[in-house]
């Protein structure tokens, strides 16, 4: 048998004719509290019970049947309930367990206590559900059309931080491998600003993590799930979805910010930098840039090439790069004997690397030096 | 001094990048700056970023005598809103030896430190003298 139970109204940011896959996924969040808060509900009722009868939840479920739009921006999600097996005076706990749910959140838009009824641990699923959704979007989630109880990103932190003192979000966070724990099944990430952060180690990347620890060159770039505190820190990571490596991601970063894309960047003169060039210079010195070398400084030149300079003592060498020219030129200078060394080398030689990196060694030396 | 206003481009914290002693091409090879026996650091900022309405990283300097060891020219070239203008003149160098004299200058003045702004814990270089006037050449061999 399936019936009417709830029409979920979405709106703003993504919902425009189609239901994103994590929203989905949130959805599933709710049917397991409107299940757990259901056998709650039934066991209040009946003090001298136990448990619920058998077959009580496992009838239970809810159908997608239908998406349409709405006004702008709205989304509109028809669920029915499939109750195959259940009595009929059970279903009721059902619909209970959905009015005590739009209550909840309503009370909080509100800024009202939540209903003494609503078990707080159950205050836990919503780091769940309503996880994905972002600061412009809301769900409306009322079985009363004159009542909304409308959740938002905040109001689900919210209520998550009331339940455990602490709430679950998405993150997508960047760092160094700062500590690896084989045996306790996790490492630490340094992130670009400093904090450390715990994260669980997984077969899947551990070969990654393994070759990253201890390279400080090497970030680490991972989404997934994290626990924050009221103050919006994170506590820890509880489970990783994607990770990856980047080597040199801060001479990455670094040609990133300074090689400008537009033209007049030098007081009104200064030609944006050359598009192909700076693939070919940033693709070979972020993917083979040795560890044993200091980074050099980057500036774009105002032809539109790229100037790359290592500060030493004494010695100072420049690395520059011509749109529209197969050269590169190098050159280093000693202020203090006035002494100058250049090379030429062209880019069509499939060495210009290993000569480029030389050059570099042999008058500035090694950070480990 | 030849007192060098230095586009942020081409500073590095307090590092300045050989490039920020170079003549660009609209330059003709005249590298363009500030005469200190004219005109001290602060108003020779002032000048280039409120009056000219240019973007400066700040004043960094060499020496009279440390740009005659490179065998460049230098000579006053007022404009109308300064009269302490000057310039260090490249002309005649190619351009291997142009990025060259401009790496060692910029190593000079790096050395030196930014002439202003100061920051609020740095002191005048060289007590007794105001940051505008020259300081005696450094040793640096």
């Amino acid at each position: 048998m399936k019936s009417p139970f709830i029409t979920p109204r979405f709106e703003g940011g993504r919902f425009d004719g189609s239901l994103p896959i994590e929203v989905a996924r949130d959805l599933a969040a709710y049917q397991d509290l409107i299940v757990a808060l259901a056998k709650q509900l039934y066991l209040d009722q009946h003090p001298s019970r136990q448990r619920v009868p058998k077959g009580f939840s496992q009838g239970f479920r809810l159908d997608l049947e239908q998406l349409q739009e709405g006004s702008t921006k709205a989304l509109i999600a028809s669920f029915t309930m499939a109750t195959a097996g259940l009595l009929e005076p059970d279903l009721s706990y059902f619909d209970s367990a959905r009015d005590l749910v739009a209550e909840c959140v309503r009370a909080k838009s509100e800024n009202r206590p939540i209903p003494t009824e609503f078990p707080r641990k159950f205050l836990t699923f919503f780091n769940a559900f309503g996880k994905s959704l972002r600061e412009d979007e809301t769900v409306d989630i009322t079985p009363d059309p004159n009542r909304p109880a409308v959740l938002t990103a905040s109001s689900r932190k919210l209520l998550a931080l009331e339940g455990q003192g602490y709430y679950f979000a998405d993150v997508q966070l960047q760092g160094t491998v700062a500590k690896n724990e084989w045996e306790a099944g996790r490492f630490t990430l340094r992130l670009l600003e400093g904090t450390l952060v715990d994260i669980p180690l997984s077969p899947t990347y551990r070969d990654q993590i393994r070759a990253a620890g201890g390279n400080e060159r090497t970030m680490v770039s991972m989404t997934g799930v994290a626990a924050f505190d009221a103050t919006d820190k994170i506590r820890y990571v509880s489970t990783v979805s994607d990770l990856f490596t980047l080597p040199n991601l801060e001479l990455s970063l670094e040609m990133d910010n300074t090689l400008p894309i537009e033209q007049g960047w030098l007081d009104g003169e200064g030609e944006a930098v050359d598009v192909d060039l700076r693939e070919v210079v940033q693709g070979v010195f972020v993917t083979h840039y040795p560890e044993s070398l200091p980074y050099p400084h980057v500036a774009p030149t105002e032809s539109g090439g790229i100037h790359l300079e290592w500060v030493g003592s004494p010695w100072r060498v420049s690395a520059e790069f011509f749109p529209g020219s197969k050269t590169c030129e190098l050159q280093a200078t000693n202020a203090s004997e006035r002494q100058v060394v250049d090379l030429d080398l062209s880019l069509d030689d499939p060495s210009w690397w290993e000569g480029v990196t030389s050059f570099v060694s042999k008058f500035i030396g090694s950070v480990w030096d | 001094m030849f007192q060098r206003s230095v586009h942020p481009t081409y500073l590095r914290k307090d590092v300045v990048l050989g490039r920020g002693f170079m003549p660009t091409e609209a330059d003709e090879g005249l590298l363009s700056g500030y005469n200190s026996e004219l005109i001290n650091a602060s108003e020779a900022f002032k000048h280039r970023t409120i009056i000219m309405g240019k973007q400066s990283g700040g004043i960094w300097a060499v020496t009279f005598d440390e740009i005659d060891s490179h065998s460049l020219p230098y000579a006053g070239s007022p404009i109308e809103t300064a009269s302490s203008h000057m310039h260090v003149d490249f002309n005649g160098l190619d351009a291997k030896q142009i990025k060259a004299k401009a790496a060692m200058l910029a190593e000079l003045a790096t050395k030196r430190g930014r002439r202003h702004p100061l920051a609020q814990n740095e002191q005048t270089p060289f007590l007794g003298l105001a940051a505008d006037m020259p300081l005696p050449s450094p040793d640096l061999t």
